[in-house]
């Protein structure tokens, strides 16, 4: 017997089960939440939540593993959990849609992107091939695709991910469904797509009056983009109330704790002191450059792109020096350089008084030991054959620094430095956290005890929470060390914590360089100033 | 693609060289004495007879000048004269070369319709019954000899049950259709002649299914892998929360971009497909460019051996561009 | 999908060894070494295993199956059953033997040509294509009509076709492996190409190799019987299964001359397949998909 309800979806105790080869996991435990006709709910919470699971219990597209121990689903007054597999595919795509997460993988690459629009209304059988057709170029158009009839035919890898993120909105709402289920529908983008996306998601959803399930990581966005938020934890829904509130008056532990870690353009920098002016700067770069060669036209004449485009800085010595971009801004190719990882199509680089661009031989092994770079990806940038402790030694044994007896005190020095229990030496990579990973590959930096460690979207794969902590240790460090940093990240909000000098980069040039302070508070650049307004603040 | 296809038909004839210089210096370095083979053991001692053939194929010229003789002949269309049958090598392939096309064409239709068949329906019953035994017939099927099925079947279904036809291309007394393409089967239609068709086709199953057996594996296993590989991609889910029944998101989703890996696989399969045709050949007896190649090699024959290596390597290399078309012509991020 | 990173946190060392092996125990993999250890065995101890000489004429000639001669008698009334066995000491050694030189070359050439790239890799992989674009079975045939027929020259001839396949697969890995950041944070302290190369990149790209040489090792098994089977691998008295097919193909109606050798090829090459295809399901690598 079912509740007389109002709202248009009830999720009543729901548990799901996961079996893996180490026993059954339950990623989901009596999760209990409620959506209002039209209204916009977002469900809020870290990697391995459990938030994609529940929307996947709902919509009874779990993985062949998974499965519902435990209470209902009842959308617009039917048990959802009791209707036979085609009856719920007849819900699916006409009375709730989805939003997924990736748009590089979430379309068929061997069809157009029409036709997978289209597709939608002849399962449902609410238009022929033609109308269809019609109506599919009419969504296209209506998400903000210009000349939409031509991108009808065009398949999934002539778009940009933007425009592919777009399609994927307009396969959700193709038959104005009551539910669209958003899975984190913007993350792989970047932040200015990410606004001009949701403003779009939002006016179209409130002009058809559908309710909104929104998958995301991000607190900030959550509370701007819905009327209702729900914190998610380890599975269980730890909090939920309407977003200023539960923005401004934190119930739960867990969501205090996310909403104090969460970097936004209100945070607190966790460095102080301006740029000294006196001090001859470590390292500086003159109009560097770096093309590359790319092919195009009938005739396969070559051509060359310009990715870093006469860039120039400096970074003084135990300072912070943050390059923020967007996607394809030229600023990890930048990075590369400075490590002479890549040579410089044209440019200098300065470190001390050595030109980096024409080292080699010893000269060129002396400055990698004091140029050290950590990378995004903590699951790629350890060699999974190597122990934590043999990862942390290698440099120390490449540069024979000391005797073997005193680089494993070393190691465990380096260890501790990051915060790392010794014992961990003897471990492999697969047996850390994201975020113990990320310790272990600056501690390995920071072995042979260099003077500028490059910082390439170091923190930009992690959870907010362990992103805080990683912070707090790269700040903790530099004051103790005297290190300087290369600071590269997308993340503005980022940036603004950790570093003394920003500089703002697009399309390969350097846009407006300045203090924290002169960049957000009064950027003088267009681009700055339309990246600053893309951040979610968390005010609706 | 035009650019694409002009470029590949461009480094063809290099490839080709390659080949061709690979197998004329291999069948050259040898230190058994061709003469034996050219004019039988029995007149070696007569100096004359030995001259002549001697002076007949260039045999007392320096192997490099043998070498670029070879070389301008073949720019000419000229694959030298075979020492074993003393006709030219090119009419000789060129008369042998429809019997294996035939054979093989009927071998590569099998493999593909029925693998891709049998890979999907695999792959929907995947963990059942029916899976196992199928991935069972499919691992013996590329894990028998050729040549020990072609006797195993040959053994039962023609000289036990009576119930399959023998070796050769048609009965004894049979006479062969006229000669259009060289395809008995094709040949035959051609001309109307029904009961020769028969004859023809009934010749052809057991070799061709012999033929067909390591590709036709290779098919199964491999289109069921895809399948299940790509049923459990991104876009599959995307298609199933527009409502789409399982099976139409395999018919309209997952069958397509599962066969697409196929085709580049039974491109380059056409190499199995030739060492199948050299021993379906020999035990059929079954008059193609496998028997030619098998008895070329016994008589140290070496125009017609680099005759048959430059005959494999064109079938491979257009068999190879063919499969880059389809592949770009399926496949939209493919841009060639 | 997403991924959930804190599973993988502390196990106790005692049973991490066990659950790693633990996915390599499926049916697939454990029949298909117990049948390899058999053959191993049969290879070994085939003089005290085999009932008769395998050369030598132990009874009448073509008889077929009984008690005293399980699979009968050939052509010179030698024992097929003990030829079958004495078969397993030329075909499977020489074969594992093959795939090992062509392993060992063509993953060296391989990698060293997709690490350092340029002029070299450019000559190494023409020359691949030039070898792969020739049939395999009639360079075979042309380097053993060239050498004379031989159970060596048919290795020989193999092993130059077989090598540009671990070629181009090393290359492959190598090329991809390049990029990734474990081996750019290599380069970065410093250390050398040549340490970088075998030190972070060549033992990872190793499994989709080793893998794709188990499942080519039943090929590489048939591969030297057809050409003894043509007349070109090893000559008629030697006990090679591919040569005992040929006796039983020339005495068709005498089927049991050619059902043993055809039989324990089968079971042998199915048997290392079922064990390629196990590791590879377990590794999950991906094998040549161009």
């Amino acid at each position: 017997m079912n509740p007389v309800t109002t709202n248009l979806l009830e999720i009543r105790d729901l548990s799901v089960v996961f079996r893996t080869s180490r026993g059954d996991v339950e990623a989901v435990r009596s999760a209990s939440l409620s959506v209002a006709a039209g209204a916009t709910v977002a469900l809020v919470g870290q990697s391995g939540s459990g938030k994609s699971t529940l929307t996947s219990a709902l919509n009874r597209l779990l993985a062949g593993n998974g499965r519902v121990t435990q209470g209902s689903v009842t959308f617009a007054g039917t048990d959802l959990l009791a209707l036979s597999e085609r009856q719920m595919s007849g819900i699916r795509g006409r009375q709730i849609g989805l939003v997924p997460q990736d748009p590089m993988s979430n379309l068929n690459p061997l069809l157009s992107v029409g036709r997978q629009i289209s597709e939608v209304f002849t399962i449902h059988r609410v238009a022929g091939r033609t109308e269809a057709r019609r109506r599919a170029i009419e969504l296209l158009d209506m998400v903000g695709i210009p000349d939409a009839a031509r991108r009808y035919g065009q398949y999934p890898h002539e778009l940009s991910g933007g425009m592919r993120q777009r399609v994927l909105i307009a396969i959700g709402l193709a038959c104005r469904p009551r539910l669209l289920i958003a899975d984190e529908p913007t993350s792989a983008l970047d932040v200015t797509v990410q606004k001009k996306i949701l403003d779009e998601l939002s006016s179209l959803t409130a002009s058809m009056g559908t309710a909104v399930i929104m998958v995301t990581h991000d607190l900030a966005l959550a509370a701007e983009r819905a009327d209702h938020v729900v914190v998610m934890n380890r599975g269980a829904i730890v909090e939920s109330g309407p977003a200023a509130e539960v923005l401004k008056s934190p119930q739960d532990e867990y969501t205090r704790r996310l909403i104090a870690a969460a970097p936004s353009l209100t945070t607190k920098s966790l460095v102080s002191g301006p740029t000294e002016k006196d001090s001859a700067p470590l390292v500086e770069a003159a109009a560097l450059t770096r093309d590359y060669p790319t092919r195009s036209g009938i005739l396969g004449r070559a051509g060359t792109f310009r990715a870093v485009d006469k860039v120039s800085f400096r970074i003084p010595r135990g300072r912070t020096v943050g390059i923020v971009g967007e996607s394809g801004s030229g600023k990890s190719t930048t990075a590369r350089m400075i490590l002479r990882l890549e040579d410089a199509s044209a440019g200098d680089i300065y470190f001390r008084k050595d030109d980096v661009t024409r080292l080699s031989g010893r000269k060129l092994k002396s400055f990698r030991r004091q140029v050290q770079p950590v990378f995004q990806n903590p699951y790629a940038a350890l060699d999974s054959r190597q122990t934590i402790g043999e990862a942390i030694r290698e440099p120390l044994d490449v540069h024979e620094v000391g005797t073997p007896a005193q680089r494993g005190e070393r190691v465990t020095l380096l260890l501790e430095q990051v915060a790392l229990d010794p014992s961990y030496a003897s471990r492999y990579p697969h047996e850390l956290s994201g975020g113990q990973r990320q310790r272990v590959a600056i501690a390995r930096a920071l072995a042979l005890e260099p003077e500028l460690v490059v910082l390439d979207e170091a923190v930009s794969a992690l959870d907010v929470l362990v992103q805080a902590q990683i912070l707090e240790l790269l700040v903790d460090l530099q004051a103790r060390l005297g290190l300087s940093y290369l600071f590269i990240s997308h993340d503005l909000a980022v940036v603004r914590m950790i570093c003394h000098q920003i500089h703002v980069m697009k399309s390969g040039q350097v846009v407006e360089s300045g203090t924290p302070e002169q960049i957000f508070e009064n950027p003088q650049h267009e681009y700055t100033k339309t990246l600053l307004a893309a951040i979610p603040t968390g005010r609706p | 693609m035009l650019r694409y296809t002009l470029k590949r038909l461009a480094i063809m004839p290099l490839l080709l060289w390659g080949i061709v210089t690979i197998a004329f210096f291999l069948s050259h370095s040898i230190s058994s004495n061709p003469l034996a083979s050219i004019v039988g053991t029995r007149n070696l001692g007569n100096a004359d007879v030995v001259a002549a053939a001697t002076q007949r194929w260039g045999l007392d010229k320096s192997l490099l000048q043998q070498y670029f003789i070879y070389i301008g002949n073949l720019l000419h269309g000229d694959l030298g004269t075979s020492f074993r049958t003393k006709e030219p090598v090119a009419s000789d392939l060129s008369s042998r070369l429809p019997a294996t096309l035939e054979l093989a064409l009927f071998a590569l239709i099998i493999a593909v319709v029925l693998g891709i068949v049998l890979g999907v329906v695999a792959a929907r019953n995947n963990g059942r019954l029916l899976d196992g035994a199928l991935r069972t017939v499919a691992l013996v099927g590329s894990s028998t000899p050729v040549f020990w099925v072609a006797l195993l079947l040959l053994f039962v279904f023609y000289a036990r049950l009576g119930i399959a036809a023998g070796p050769g291309r048609l009965s004894s007394r049979v006479d062969p259709p006229p000669h259009f393409t060289g395809m008995y089967t094709v040949d035959s239609l051609l001309v109307g002649n029904f009961p020769l068709f028969s004859d023809a086709l009934s010749h052809l199953i057991l070799p061709s299914i012999v033929m067909a057996l390591p590709l036709l594996g290779t098919v199964i296993r491999m289109v069921r892998a895809q399948v299940l590989e790509e049923q459990s991609s991104d876009f599959v889910r995307t298609a199933r929360a527009k409502g789409m029944t399982p099976s139409q998101v395999t018919n309209r989703h997952v069958v397509k971009n599962a066969i697409t890996p196929v085709i580049t696989v039974v491109g380059i399969s056409v190499g199995m497909l030739i060492m199948g045709a050299v021993m379906v050949e020999t035990i059929f007896t079954w008059n193609g460019i496998g028997t030619y190649a098998v008895e070329a090699s016994r008589s140290l024959d070496f125009p017609a051996i680099t005759g048959v290596c430059l005959v494999g390597g064109v079938i491979f290399l257009v068999s190879n561009l063919v499969t880059d078309i389809a592949y770009a012509i399926i496949d939209p991020r493919v841009r060639l | 999908m997403s991924t959930d990173s804190t599973i993988a946190a502390g196990s106790p060392p005692g049973t991490r060894r066990a659950s790693r092996l633990r996915p390599f125990l499926r049916p697939q993999i454990i029949g298909g070494s117990v049948v390899v250890l058999l053959w191993l065995l049969v290879i070994v101890l085939a003089g005290v295993l085999a009932p008769h000489d395998p050369m030598a004429a132990s009874g009448p000639r073509l008889q077929a199956p009984s008690g005293a001669h399980w699979l009968g008698t050939d052509t010179l009334g030698r024992d097929v059953f003990s030829r079958m066995l004495y078969g397993a000491r030329q075909s499977i050694p020489l074969a594992v033997l093959t795939l090992v030189i062509s392993v060992v070359v063509g993953s060296l050439v391989g990698a060293i040509a997709g690490y350092f790239g340029g002029i070299l890799d450019a000559l190494v992989m023409r020359l691949a294509d030039i070898v792969m674009a020739f049939p395999s079975i009639l360079l075979a045939m042309a380097v053993t009509a060239a050498l004379g027929p031989g159970l060596w020259h048919a290795f020989i001839a193999i092993v130059i076709v077989w090598w540009p396949i671990y070629a181009r697969l090393m290359r492959g890995q190598v090329l991809s492996l390049k990029e990734r950041e474990h081996v750019t944070a290599a380069r970065a302290i410093g250390l050398g190409p040549w340490k970088t190369l075998f030190k972070h990149i060549v033992p990872h790209s190793l499994t989709p190799v080793i893998v794709s040489a188990t499942i080519d090792l039943g090929t590489v098994i048939i591969m030297i019987a057809s050409l003894s089977f043509l007349g070109l691998g090893a000559l008629p008295p030697s006990p090679e299964w591919g040569a005992m097919i040929t006796e039983g193909a020339s005495n068709f109606y005498q089927w049991w001359i050619a059902t043993g050798p055809g039989v324990a090829m089968v079971s042998i090459v199915l048997a290392v397949n079922f064990l390629g295809d196990g590791l590879r399901d377990v590794l999950d690598v991906k094998t040549r998909t161009r």
